[in-house]
């Protein structure tokens, strides 16, 4: 709720000592308890613990923190969202959670997400669905699914996700939070648990962009743990944030208007525009002709990574093994058959097929070379004079829980207008900008390799324009099921 | 694959031995709905065909900044020597025990340790 305290504010308490440094960390995890009660219960979390702050002189000491159940954590389970993953613990941290910790923040509880990251609506957890905080009938969108219900309920003001095809900022356009996606390399993905490595990106949740960008300012920077992350200084992400949008040249791509987008998160997105017009910002239509290519590319590339990421959990290793076998191809076999759920076994087979002898070249390596094409539309659009690109994030808010889930292309769909970013390994942003009924909407900012700062300010410009006219974060304004809804 | 639009990219019998590649062992009923499944997933990745790459070599689509080397210093490891004993179920001579195999009942093999 917008009564509540900012992580700026509850560190300067924490630090202060006005409170316990587990006041608010208590605070949080009465709601996140509260809602996971009673019929549609959020369902956003998978453990919750109350622990106190390690540094108490932090920039966020005492300020609660949800993390997305495939980033590893010494205290809490790490399952993925999985059967075959359920009960594991992970021997270390991920560097992103040290990183949370040294900063005096602590883990609240790891939250709900599709099993392995591979889903755009939480609905694919092992451990049932989450809803959506603002309409309980409804997915939350994923396949961060939790972490942004968690902010968008107001349980927590931030939270950690991932983000390998739309992962972190769909779910934050469903639920009327800010969600931000760095660029490949930016953020160390040591302790992420992998599931396409050449697209997975750690990202943050806030209830605003200036929280967002506080937590990735604490988790960004290189690691010698993860070879593919940048040495590139990180700037100072808030220094210019609230510069305005003034000047700023934003490119708009007509490929990301067209028939597939609602209507209603159309005209949003033309509203949002016409802020931004009227503050002084230049809007200019561009052009990013290999976008209709996108989500194909994708659905080859992401599951080919993951068919071999995935082929360590054989049930020897890690997590659940299936009883009553009796060799060792056969453990394989049986504990994946029935430790993973349909939506992996599914990528994993389409992975498995498009790397396989007679078919690589025409599936895997085409979409490669598609890839090289649609990362260089932006780059054109970059040298062409755009700072930044305006998209929707999604072409739909939040659709019905059970909607698409017996349609794996509709709900790969979901994420057409968010692959291209990882694809092309730029940041984004997705930024609540109205609300269709009660359900969110969000629109996305793009840009250029390691330009964060300048994304944020565009996002922190429009959020300002844009003041008090996005839904509130908030459990209670959602409580009510629609009529004739229940369990 | 064929460039036909009514003949399907995978059968049954190719999904078996897809499923034999990934090690996963679907049940009749799961082979005939991967088998349309994927159909319709790759039935929507055919635009793919349409794509000019040509313009596109394979140092080109490495278009990622290139992977950073560790300094050649070794550092202390607390995953190696006898740290892991903390946290594994089981643990003998410096490896993780795992649950035995009924199959090697049947043999002479001695060990029933897994690195």
């Amino acid at each position: 709720m917008t009564s509540d305290p900012t992580i700026f504010e509850i560190a300067s308490r924490v630090r202060s000592a006005e409170v316990a440094p587990d006041h608010f960390v208590r605070e949080s995890a009465r709601r996140a308890r509260a809602g996971d009660t009673g019929l549609n219960s959020l369902h956003a979390f998978l453990s919750v613990q109350e622990d106190t702050p390690d540094v108490l002189d932090g920039v966020l000491s005492g300020v609660p923190v949800a993390v997305k159940d495939n980033l590893c954590t010494r205290t809490l389970a790490t399952s993925c969202g999985s059967r075959i993953l359920a009960e594991y613990v992970s021997p270390f941290e991920a560097t992103v959670v040290l990183k949370l910790l040294a900063a005096g923040g602590v883990v609240l509880g790891k939250t709900n997400m599709d099993e392995f990251a591979m889903g755009s609506s939480t609905e694919n957890s092992a451990f049932g669905a989450t809803r959506n905080p603002h309409d309980p009938t409804r997915v939350p969108g994923g396949s961060s699914g939790g972490s942004a219900a968690a902010v968008g309920a107001g349980i927590v003001r931030c939270a950690l996700g991932s983000d390998t095809g739309g992962s972190v900022r769909q779910p934050a356009s469903f639920c009327g939070v800010v969600g931000i996606k760095p660029t490949y390399g930016r953020v160390s993905r040591y302790g992420l648990v992998a599931f396409a490595s050449s697209l997975d990106q750690v990202g943050t949740f806030g209830a605003t962009v200036e929280e967002a960008a506080l937590l990735l300012q604490i988790i960004a920077g290189q690691d010698p743990r993860d070879a593919t992350s940048s040495n590139r200084e990180v700037p100072d992400y808030l220094e210019e944030i609230d510069a305005g949008v003034e000047g700023l040249t934003v490119g708009v791509p007509a490929e990301y208007f067209t028939e597939a987008l609602d209507p209603e998160v159309r005209q949003l997105c033309e509203e949002a525009l016409d802020r931004l017009r009227k503050a002084g910002a230049l809007i200019r239509e561009v052009s990013l002709p290999h976008t209709q290519y996108a989500v194909p590319t994708y659905y080859i590339l992401a599951p080919a990574e993951a068919s071999s990421n995935l082929a360590r959990y054989d049930g020897v290793r890690y997590g659940m093994r299936a009883p009553g076998t009796d060799s060792v191809a056969a453990v394989y076999e049986a504990s994946r058959t029935q430790g993973f759920g349909g939506e992996i076994i599914r990528r994993i087979m389409l992975g498995t097929f498009a790397l396989s002898a007679g078919y690589y070249e025409a599936y895997y390596g085409r979409a490669q070379k598609a890839r090289a094409l649609i990362a260089r539309d932006f780059e054109r659009v970059w040298e062409g004079g755009a700072d930044v690109l305006f998209t929707p994030t999604s072409p739909t808010p939040a659709f019905p829980l059970g909607e698409r889930t017996q349609d794996p292309v509709s709900m790969y769909l979901s994420d057409i207008y968010t692959v291209t970013a990882n694809l092309a390994g730029i940041p984004g942003i997705s930024v609540p900008i109205g609300s269709v009924g009660r359900l969110p909407v969000g629109g996305q900012f793009l840009a250029p390799r390691w330009e964060e700062a300048r994304m944020l300010r565009a996002a922190r410009g429009l959020e300002v324009l844009l003041g008090g006219e996005v839904p509130e974060v908030g459990w209670d304004s959602g409580r009510e099921p629609s009529e004739g809804e229940g369990e | 694959m064929s460039g036909s639009k009514d003949q399907r990219a995978v059968s049954g019998q190719d999904v078996r031995r897809i499923a034999e590649l990934a090690r996963l062992r679907p049940d009749q009923e799961a082979v005939r709905q991967l088998t349309e499944e994927l159909n319709g997933i790759l039935e929507h990745v055919r635009v793919l065909e349409t794509l000019d790459v040509s313009e596109i070599d394979e140092e080109d689509s490495l278009t990622l900044d290139p992977v950073l080397c560790r300094d050649p210093k070794i550092a202390p490891d607390e995953l190696r020597g006898d740290a892991p004993r903390s946290i594994a179920p089981d643990w003998r001579d410096g490896f993780f025990v795992v649950p035995r195999l009924p199959a090697l009942d049947q043999s002479d093999s001695s060990g029933d340790v897994v690195e």
